[in-house]
């Protein structure tokens, strides 16, 4: 179904700092990260360990400092602003914990935009068929403001993929909704590395982290796998 | 291209929002409307003048004029037969009033033959054009032909006569408008009303191209002239020069501030919807993109703007028009009448102005905007210290600004358009300042007030400090607005003490004799005589002010008969050593205002050339005085040396100084009661003449008062706005708080101390910006626009009155928050951000 169907993630020797008041913290230090499409990652790590800056960086919202980051035939660092911006309106999906929906446009809105963006979209059949298939069909004339939170970050989710990006970062998609609606939410995310996108998932949550095909910790700058527990 | 849903979101965003779309577009429109209103009227009064002219002129190029009794009829013969220029045309003309009519309209005395060539005026008459004319024919507008009247009676002076309507007026190359205000009757008819039989007004000439005029001049006698008319005329329009840039300049001022606005409610825009930017931007909008179609939507809203204020501004013209005319007709010439025609020009330089001024206030909030950065899903605490960094670094730019504007304001050129530069630069300077005077100020108080304070005055101490990236703007407007009050408020209270001063001073005699203001009226030396045998009457002097237009600078002449006593009323700013009264009134030297020295750069000492009856002659210039009645500046003359230089004995104005003991009722009363005491006379007090001085002086200012007001509305509009905006984006803050313990009494408290601290910091910068700008005004902007110096009053009432001003305004920006607060639920805020 994917477009970039061996999506190939290849994070090596990544690091990232920032100045406090003087002082240069490294958040990212020789990060390695390889991944592929179809996967479902997720990254867990204490709060300011660096799982947001991870994923902004493959992302190309944020710049690492120094290293390599390559999404299938693109290494990321060598691209400027406005490079990476393009990069990320046709190959990333970015779902973060608030704040993901266009307030002022419908469900059916929001989830055209990506499409639209990527000059892509032709009708609203593709939206619908989305709709149908996690059960937002009733929704789709609705602004955010009227969905639940769950069906938010469904919403979310679908609009992440819905241009079928080859890789989807989600920041805490769970973040704030309870357990059976976090379970939808994981499931949906499921489905859609399922259908051939890599999917990178930051969260603090050990059963979100379960329902991940490969679970990394980030500690002191690092990714460790976490298999045993 | 960036997708049509964006520029829906956009869009409906903007329309959840419907208050401060409506504050942009009035911000715009306000701007707009101001700048259109004053042009419109401005143009109108040049142009009504200009167009009376040219009907009036006609095609003449030339004009012969003579003295004070205009010129000898045989002068017309002589070029018109000898000197063989055929386009020539004799003119007797009048100001007169008609009977029953408000307003003063122009007679023209013509001579049909010769006129038809430099004149387009088209006479039909009533009675079809092989009946006879009637004794004493008028031909009169359209609009007093339709009344249907059979006669009207014309007053000029001590004339009165009754003329019979002979048929209507029409040209086919004027508006009828400017025909309206315009009687025409034949030369001989306008002579005998005006009893100058022999005497002309003028002649108009239409010289080729390459017409030897030194030939012609030669022929002519030396007290009679060849000027041009477009010198002539543009000198006259000249005069009005300086009070139009004025008002000019303070339409640019409402302007600047109604920009202030635009950045301020533009920066609220883009902040209020950083989540939307910032999530477009994760989902691979570029900031290229953003900036866009940010730009698509000002300019559509920069457009609206201008449309609204097109429309008010025209609204606004009409009232304004009325105004500068009734004082353009005061201060320096008779306008016929103000026509209010939108102008081409005026409209489209009004559209380029709206949309350049709405693009400059937004490009820096839009720039902004583009800098999104997805990690903008941020706090706001990061705009506060970007907020905080802007206003550091325009510290050194403010400060370049106001150091520009303070040398532009001191460099010694005349240019008065430099001068209003330096000050837009200084109140630029001083504005971008205040964001940081702000934060210093709650800062030093919340350092210093320290224990003293309770908490709630502490906490709003800091919350204003911390909120300044959405109010700095706001506040910076406010204070340029309440300074732009105080400064002209100043300005004018000093200026009219000066004139009051001035007054006092210069008027010594009693009793003032004048003639009507329609027309020319003279007093007749028999009149006087009787005067001056009444007992009760100490001394008497006589005057006589009239434009010496026989060069192509006019030039006013007041000559003056008085005793010693009242030549002690001119207050002089220079004068040569020496008995100044016996250079006066036995040296043939002329006494100069202050104006006219500025004009001509004259010094005492120096010589100034009139064209007299006798020819052009040199007088010195022995003094320079202070005089506040005429802007164009006057030069005086002794009476005995005017009669040797001019063939005219006419008085226009006398002064009557009573013996101590007399009453000044029963002296007017004996002096109306005279046998030879015209029917039209005259009398004021001095109290009465002081007064009507000052009307006149007042009425000077109505515009810019008005103008004042707007700018004043248009910025506390914007401060009650960006308050009220910012306190209810706050909901939730407010709703922990409450959460916390604190009393909505607690919190309304805060709330209005919070705006009221703003509206207090607005108009305690706004004091030195004010008294800066006053100034300027007195000593820089009114010097070079009127030539009168003043001196500096500082009237503390009016700064209190600004301080209020700007307390009041913001404190009312407190009062909806604050009764929102008092009834919402502490859930509600928590729930909705
Ligand atoms: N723009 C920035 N400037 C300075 N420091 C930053 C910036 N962004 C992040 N940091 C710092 O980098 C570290 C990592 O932040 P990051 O947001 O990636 O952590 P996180 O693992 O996502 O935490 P959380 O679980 O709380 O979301 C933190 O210490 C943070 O303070
Ligand atoms: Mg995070």
């Amino acid at each position: 179904m994917n477009s970039l169907n061996q999506t190939n993630v290849s994070l090596e020797g990544v690091c990232k700092a920032y100045d406090e008041a003087g002082i240069r913290r490294m958040v990212l230090n020789q990060l390695e990260l390889q991944a592929v499409g179809g996967e479902f990652v997720s990254i867990r790590g204490p709060s300011g360990s660096g799982k947001s800056t991870l994923l902004n960086i493959l992302g190309g919202i944020d710049r690492a400092d120094s290293g390599r980051v390559q999404i299938s035939d693109t290494n990321l660092i060598g691209l400027g602003e406005t490079a990476r911006t393009l990069f990320r309106r046709h190959h990333i999906g970015f779902v973060f914990q608030f704040f993901n929906l266009v307030p002022t446009l419908t469900v059916t809105e929001n989830l055209r935009l990506p499409l639209e963006l990527c000059k892509k979209y032709q009708n609203d059949n593709e939206v619908r068929l989305w709709l149908e298939r996690f059960g937002l069909e009733g929704r789709s004339g609705a602004f955010p403001d009227v969905l639940s939170g769950g069906e938010q970050q469904r919403v979310a989710i679908i609009r992440a993929a819905i241009h079928r990006p080859s890789l989807i970062l989600a920041d805490e998609p769970t973040g704030n909704l309870d357990a059976s609606v976090s379970e939808e939410v994981l499931q949906l995310l499921r489905e859609v590395a399922d259908q051939g996108a890599c999917v990178v998932m930051a969260t603090h949550s050990e059963e979100a982290a379960h329902a991940s095909d490969r679970r990394l910790l980030l500690k002191d700058g690092q990714l460790y796998p976490q298999t045993v527990f | 291209m960036t997708t049509r849903l964006i520029a829906i979101a956009l869009l409906r965003e903007l329309m959840i929002h419907p208050w401060q779309l409506a504050l942009t577009l009035f911000s715009i429109a306000a701007g707009v409307s101001v700048v259109v209103g004053v042009d419109i009227a401005n143009q109108a009064a040049l142009g009504e003048f200009e167009r009376a002219n040219q009907t009036i002129d006609g095609v003449a190029t030339h004009r012969i004029v003579g003295g004070p009794t205009g010129i000898d009829e045989r002068i017309f013969q002589q070029i018109k037969v000898a000197a063989a220029i055929r386009e020539a045309a004799p003119v007797v003309t009048a100001e007169v009033a008609v009977q029953g009519r408000s307003g003063s309209y122009r007679l023209l005395g013509i001579e049909p033959l010769s006129d038809f060539r430099i004149r387009d005026l088209q006479l039909s008459n009533a009675e079809g054009p092989e009946q006879p004319l009637p004794a004493w024919p008028l031909y009169v507008p359209q609009e007093l032909y339709d009344l249907a009247e059979k006669s009207l009676v014309l007053k000029s002076g001590r004339h009165i006569q009754q003329f019979n309507i002979a048929g209507s007026l029409d040209s086919e190359s004027t508006q009828s408008a400017s025909l309206s205000r315009l009687l025409v009757t034949d030369i001989a008819w306008a002579q005998s009303f005006l009893k100058s039989g022999g005497r002309l007004s003028h002649i108009e000439l239409n010289l080729p191209e390459g017409f030897d005029q030194s030939s012609l001049r030669n022929q002519l006698p030396d007290s009679v002239r060849l000027v041009d008319v477009e010198l002539f005329n543009n000198a006259r329009s000249d005069m009005t020069r300086a009070f139009r840039i004025n008002l000019t300049a303070l339409s640019l001022l409402a302007l600047v501030i109604a920009m202030f606005l635009i950045y301020s409610t533009v920066s609220f825009q883009v902040i209020r919807r950083r989540h939307m930017f910032a999530l477009l931007r994760a989902a691979g909008v570029t900031n290229q993109e953003l900036v866009a179609i940010l730009l698509i939507e000002v300019t559509a809203l920069a457009i609206a703007g201008t449309a609204v204020g097109l429309v008010l501004g025209s609204l606004l013209a009409n009232g304004l028009g009325a105004m500068v005319v009734e004082t353009i007709n005061a201060l320096y010439y008779s306008l016929v009448e103000p026509a209010h025609t939108a102008n081409w020009s005026s409209i489209i330089k009004a559209v380029l102005l709206g949309i350049t001024a709405t693009l400059l206030a937004s490009a820096l909030p839009i720039a902004l905007a583009g800098r999104t950065t997805v990690r903008g899903l941020l706090l706001r605490s990061d705009e506060e210290k970007s907020a905080r960094q802007l206003s550091a670094r325009a510290l050194v730019p403010a400060i370049l600004l106001l150091a520009l504007g303070i040398v532009l304001l001191i460099v010694p050129v005349e240019s008065l358009v430099i001068a209003f530069i330096g000050l837009f630069m200084l109140i630029l300077g001083l504005a971008a300042l205040t964001p940081w005077v702000v934060r210093r100020l709650c800062q030093l108080a919340s350092r210093f007030g320290g224990r003293a304070l309770g908490l709630i005055p502490k906490m709003a101490l800091l919350s204003v400090g911390a909120h300044l990236s959405r109010t700095s703007i706001a506040v910076a407007a406010l204070s340029v607005a309440v300074s732009a009050t105080l400064g002209v408020g100043l300005m004018i209270d000093s200026f009219r003490n000066s004139v009051e001063d001035w007054l006092n001073g210069y008027l010594r005699s009693d009793i003032y004799l004048t003639s009507e203001s329609v027309g020319q009226e003279f007093l007749s030396p028999k009149f006087l005589q009787q005067i001056q045998s009444l007992d009760a009457v100490a001394y008497l002097s006589t005057g006589r002010r009239h434009t010496l237009s026989t060069s192509n600078v006019p030039t006013v002449l007041f000559t003056l008969q008085t005793a010693k006593n009242g030549f002690a009323g001119f207050q002089i700013k220079q004068s040569l050593d020496g008995d100044l009264w016996n250079r006066f009134h036995s040296q043939e030297q002329v006494l100069i205002s202050e104006p006219l020295a500025r004009r001509r750069d004259l010094v005492p000492g120096d010589k100034i050339t009139l064209p007299t009856d006798h020819g052009k002659i040199d007088f010195v210039v022995a003094a320079v005085y202070y005089d506040y009645s005429s802007d164009q500046g006057l030069v005086t003359m002794d009476r005995n040396t005017y009669a040797r230089y001019f063939n005219d004995e006419l008085v226009a104005s006398a002064a009557v100084k009573i013996v101590e003991g007399a009453e000044v009722a029963a002296v007017m009363e004996a002096v109306r009661n005279l046998p030879a005491a015209p029917q039209e006379l005259f009398l004021r007090s001095n109290q009465g003449l002081r007064q009507a001085s000052l009307e006149v002086f007042d009425q000077t200012f109505r515009v810019t008062e008005v103008l004042r007001w707007l700018a004043i509305i248009v910025a506390v509009v914007g401060i009650v706005s960006a308050l009220v905006a910012l306190q209810l984006e706050r909901g939730r803050e407010f709703a922990v708080l409450r959460a916390v313990g604190f009393s909505r009494i607690q919190l309304g408290i805060q709330i209005l101390l919070e705006t009221g601290i703003t509206g207090l910091c607005a108009g305690l910068m706004a004091i030195p910006m004010g008294v800066a700008l006053a100034v300027c005004l007195i000593k820089v902007i009114n010097v070079r626009s009127f030539g009168w110096s003043m001196q500096t009053v500082i009237d503390g009432n009016l700064i209190v009155q600004a301080m209020m001003l700007a307390i009041v305004a913001a404190t009312l920006a407190g009062l909806y928050p604050a009764v929102r607060l008092w009834r919402t639920e502490i859930g509600y805020g928590l729930r909705n951000d």
